[in-house]
């Protein structure tokens, strides 16, 4: 079996590295959110007790700055977790963090990132959900830094066990040839693909210039 | 006026410390007890006898949720006040589903710790302005995904939690509890529990019966 992705030994072993990978990401995530994060609330709670103590005036500075530090750095390190893997899909399944991820994407960009979804989609293992993720947040990433998009749908259906991911904007489009030279964008295209069908779905791109992009996954549960 | 009695969970001993000395020279609070687990929180509430429990989300053998679930169960008059990390509607909902009186993010202030405690010892419930919003969100809708991703509340499925969601599938797939128990990394005992504990929650005989329930669930 040869494609564009190599040979099947490589894609065997870009199989074991992605997995390995998320497992990396995942373990790192929680030591981020439950260890450092806590250490953190320790050193902000203790600072609190310093309320009421009779700082100088330079004193009293330091003592605020020091706090506002705390406080953007356990911010830092729950964005950070939440990049890395974020709790809510182990915890809560793939829709709430869709759900979830859309929202933060809209904050941080201003460009409308809307999610839905419809039928049952609580019963799936957690490697096919952080496949399904991870090819949101790199086709939603591509719309954002690449197509200029105004707006970006990201709709999740399952109907009777056939499931099936689309994200779509309403951005610039481009040349699918024209992109596959740029080693960038070429390697994200191919995760998303490797993704998709290392979870026994196919993977469609399509783009048309000036009307926008649509990506899909489609699979049998 | 007597003191907000206030027994803290939380599985980090320096989070566990800080509330302490936080809470030290507060004259209407005295912390009757600490626990490190969600298991411990309910051993130690018959001694303690606290008008306040705050509690951690992520904690081993019983997570916070299910500690706070179980006391507005088993102690009507205890309070749960959740102290998480956590930052978004899923954690915030599902803890007030399960009987939390209040929520607050683990970089809350004193003067807001102090006024949860008092606001939820009185029997009222108390969110800040922060997650407020959270709850008007969920009302006004803007959380399809999540309505939808549940599928129906009134299903007994809907009353089964994502590790035992993940046993039941494997599970319908002919997969024995010592099959699971390595597929998931767990202990055989613990399988057995979560077993045990979705015929209770689902109020279901059998396992058989569940498997049926969830094989067409899957097909609607």
């Amino acid at each position: 079996m040869k494609d564009e992705t190599g040979s099947y030994e490589s894609r065997i072993r870009t199989i074991a590295l992605l997995e390995g990978q998320e497992e990396e990401r995942k373990r790192l995530a929680r030591e981020l959110h439950d260890g450092v994060g806590q250490l953190l609330t320790g050193i902000r709670l203790q600072l609190d007790c310093l309320h009421n103590a009779a700082f100088n005036e330079s004193q009293l500075e330091s003592y605020q700055v020091l706090k506002e530090l705390v406080l953007e750095t356990i911010e830092t390190v729950r964005q950070v977790s939440f990049d890395l893997m974020p709790g809510v899909l182990t915890d809560f399944g793939l829709p709430a963090a869709l759900r979830l991820f859309s929202e933060k994407a809209t904050k941080v960009s201003g460009v409308e990132v809307i999610f839905s979804s419809q039928g049952n989609l609580f019963q799936w293992p957690e490697n096919l959900e952080i496949h399904l993720y991870r090819i949101v947040q790199e086709a939603v990433n591509n719309s954002l830094k690449y197509a200029k998009a105004k707006k970006i749908e990201v709709i999740l259906t399952n109907n009777g066990g056939a499931v099936n991911l689309r994200i779509t904007d309403d951005g610039t489009g481009f040349d699918l040839k024209e992109v596959q030279k740029k080693k960038s964008v070429h390697s994200g295209l191919n995760n998303m693909k490797l993704r998709a069908e290392l979870i026994g779905g196919s993977f469609e791109i399509s783009s048309v210039k000036k009307k926008g992009t649509t990506v899909s996954v489609q699979l049998n549960t | 006026m007597a003191k907000i009695r206030v027994l803290v969970a939380d599985d980090h001993t320096v989070v566990r410390k800080g509330l302490k000395m936080l809470l030290a020279d507060e004259d209407s609070v005295e912390i009757v007890g600490e626990a490190a687990d969600g298991q411990e929180v309910l051993d130690k509430i018959p001694e303690t006898k606290p008008d306040v429990v705050i509690l951690d989300i992520s904690m081993p053998k019983i997570s916070g949720i299910e500690a706070a679930k179980a006391i507005a169960q088993q102690y009507s008059s205890v309070k749960s006040l959740m102290f998480s990390m956590h930052n978004n509607q899923d954690y915030i909902l599902k803890s007030v589903e399960n009987g939390a009186s209040g929520y607050l993010l683990k970089d809350t202030d004193k003067e807001e710790i102090m006024l949860a405690l008092q606001k939820v010892s009185q029997g009222d419930k108390y969110f800040p302005p922060t997650i407020s919003s959270v709850f008007v969100d969920a009302l006004l809708g803007r959380s399809r995904g999540r309505a939808s991703a549940r599928g129906n509340d009134d299903t007994p499925l809907s009353k089964l939690s994502r590790k035992e969601r993940q046993i039941l599938t494997m599970i319908a797939e002919g997969l024995n509890s010592r099959e699971i128990a390595d597929k998931l990394g767990l202990s055989i005992r613990t399988v057995t529990n979560h077993r045990a504990n979705m015929l209770r929650k689902t109020k279901v005989k059998n396992t058989v019966e569940l498997v049926r329930i969830a094989v067409e669930e899957k097909k609607s």
